[in-house]
């Protein structure tokens, strides 16, 4: 059940309206810097992500490490920010009222749990020049082994994508990526992606 | 009698789709009569004609929509205007978080021929519909919004659920592994019809084909799983359910349905499953399921070597 040819999303074969969630690691989310609405005459269509790998996300996948966790009270319920740390890079996450029945099972969530997500990545600008924000859409606390498997195929999917990038004829979504974050700069990507790897063996070696 | 009158254009402005506030009638009809010093019955006229030209009804279509002409079947490309009452068979292509609290629902309705917004008012009191479910919407009306034409769904409309349209045509078996990222609605305890082979699921209490029936309880968990590349929407059986939720079909049919379907979100969202499955046109029924099985060992070290030639290429 391997998972292969990522360099493109087959979103647009299907009917209808779920946006693929790609499984991303935590560097490129944090290195986001541009989302659209696609220009197809649907103005009700989802927002989607330019990730630096080359490739569109309506949605992302992610496994958090929980470092810090911050509760507040909003207008309509309950907001809550998480901060996940896995070694590299932080992802910062806001989960809001909007997406209520999330927020609420993030606000139950211990520090150092782990927590499997799919989200929305927005990008505004800021007074820093542009942010990534990570608005979870589903949450769920999970064990080690999930962890490890989310690296393991985010890592697989991000050379995927690393080594389609590589390829002579580049899609839109590439050439898209290419505009906003350079030609230099997927090394990054796969140096991510070996740091996740060798995460997950050591966990594997670890815990069995 | 102001209150008489005003309750009737009430009406009368519901069946175009437009709702309007009956106290902000009666004071305006009360404001005229008094102003230009004319009777009540005459100051309701002006009123009306104001309101049809505040809320730009065409006028026909205003009279049509008050004689209860016949609404014509059609697709959603053809629906170009405003202030056509029509009949439309769509699914239920999303719906939007709600943030007015005058309006029940609102989201995009789609057909072979296209997708269009919808809205449901409260005050239209039609029952909720269900993302990915098809439906057979019975005078509805298209009306200008925010530049483009959207369906409005009033209190004259009628929704049926279409279940199981068509007999669903089996492609073939597969194996599926991803994250499975969503439950959707009507999952947990349902209840199917008991006329004959038919075996619908009932929504409020009603077969799609038969009506108002006594039901059977079941269980299943509509899902969506997902590897990153691509979906499928998946349904986990009876007996599949009762093994995820750890009770039997009794005992989940005498549990609050808050607390299973937190049984079944704690369970499966935001877990790995590898799924064996038999398709259909759109979705596929789970034969055998592992959630979270063990993690191939075998597959690191390949990829360690992989990622660190592709760090090294790049």
């Amino acid at each position: 059940m391997s998972q292969s040819n990522a360099s493109t999303s087959k979103e647009s074969e299907f009917d209808y309206s779920y946006p693929i969630a790609v499984p991303v690691l935590d560097y490129e989310i944090g290195t986001i810097e541009e989302d659209f609405k696609p220009d197809t005459g649907n103005k009700y269509a989802v927002r989607k992500a330019v990730l630096p790998t080359g490739v569109y996300a309506g949605r992302v996948q992610y496994v958090a490490r929980v470092a810090r966790k911050r509760v507040e009270k909003g207008e309509y319920g309950k907001r809550v920010q998480i901060t996940s740390k896995d070694g590299l890079y932080k992802v910062y996450i806001g989960a809001n009222e909007q997406y209520n029945d999330c927020t609420e099972r993030l606000a139950k969530i211990d520090r150092e749990s782990y927590v499997s997500m799919t989200a929305n990545v927005l990008v505004r600008d800021t007074d820093d020049g542009k942010a990534s924000y990570f608005v979870p859409v589903t949450a769920k606390e999970v064990d080690q082994r999930t962890r490890n498997r989310f690296l393991l195929n985010a890592a697989e999917q991000t050379l995927d994508r690393i080594e389609a990038f590589q390829e002579e004829d580049n899609t839109p979504e590439q050439d898209h990526a290419k505009e906003i974050y350079g030609e230099d700069h997927l090394s990054q990507y796969a140096n991510a992606a070996v740091l996740a790897i060798e995460q997950a063996d050591m966990s594997l070696q670890r815990n069995g | 009698m102001t209150k008489k009158i005003a309750k009737a254009l009430v009406a009368k402005f519901e069946s175009v789709g437009v709702e309007i506030d009956e106290q902000e009638i009666i004071d305006e009809i009360e404001a005229k009569a008094s102003d230009y010093r004319i009777p009540v019955k005459q100051a309701s006229i002006f009123v009306e004609k104001e309101l049809i030209s505040k809320h730009g009804i065409r006028q026909q279509a205003f009279d049509n929509g008050n004689q209860g002409g016949k609404c014509k079947d059609a697709l959603i490309e053809d629906i170009t205007e405003a202030d056509r009452w029509v009949n439309v068979t769509a699914m239920v292509d999303d719906l939007w978080e709600v943030y007015d609290d005058s309006i029940s629902q609102i989201g995009i309705l789609k057909d072979k021929s296209g997708r269009m917004k919808f809205t449901t008012w409260k005050i239209a009191d039609q029952p909720e519909v269900v993302p990915g479910e098809m439906y057979h919407f019975s005078n509805i009306v298209s009306k200008h919004y925010d530049g483009d034409i959207e369906l409005k769904i009033t209190k004259k409309s009628s929704i049926r659920r279409i279940e199981d349209a068509d007999t669903p045509t089996e492609k073939g078996t597969a194996e599926f592994a991803g994250t499975l990222t969503d439950i959707q609605y009507s999952s947990g305890l349902i209840e199917r019809c008991e006329d004959g082979e038919c075996s619908r699921v009932l929504y409020e209490g009603e077969c799609a084909v038969h009506g108002d029936v006594d039901g059977t309880d079941d269980l299943r968990i509509k899902t969506v799983v997902d590897n990153g590349i691509e979906y499928r929407e998946v349904t986990f059986g009876t007996e599949a359910t009762e093994d995820i939720v750890g009770m039997s079909l009794n005992e989940a049919a005498s549990t609050e349905e808050d607390e299973l379907s937190e049984i079944i979100h704690s369970a499966l969202v935001g877990e790995y499953v590898e799924l064996d499955l038999v398709e259909y046109d759109t979705n596929s029924d789970v034969k055998s399921y592992e959630v979270n099985p063990p993690i191939d060992v075998d597959r690191v070290d390949p990829l360690l070597i992989r990622g660190r030639e592709t760090r090294y290429m790049v």
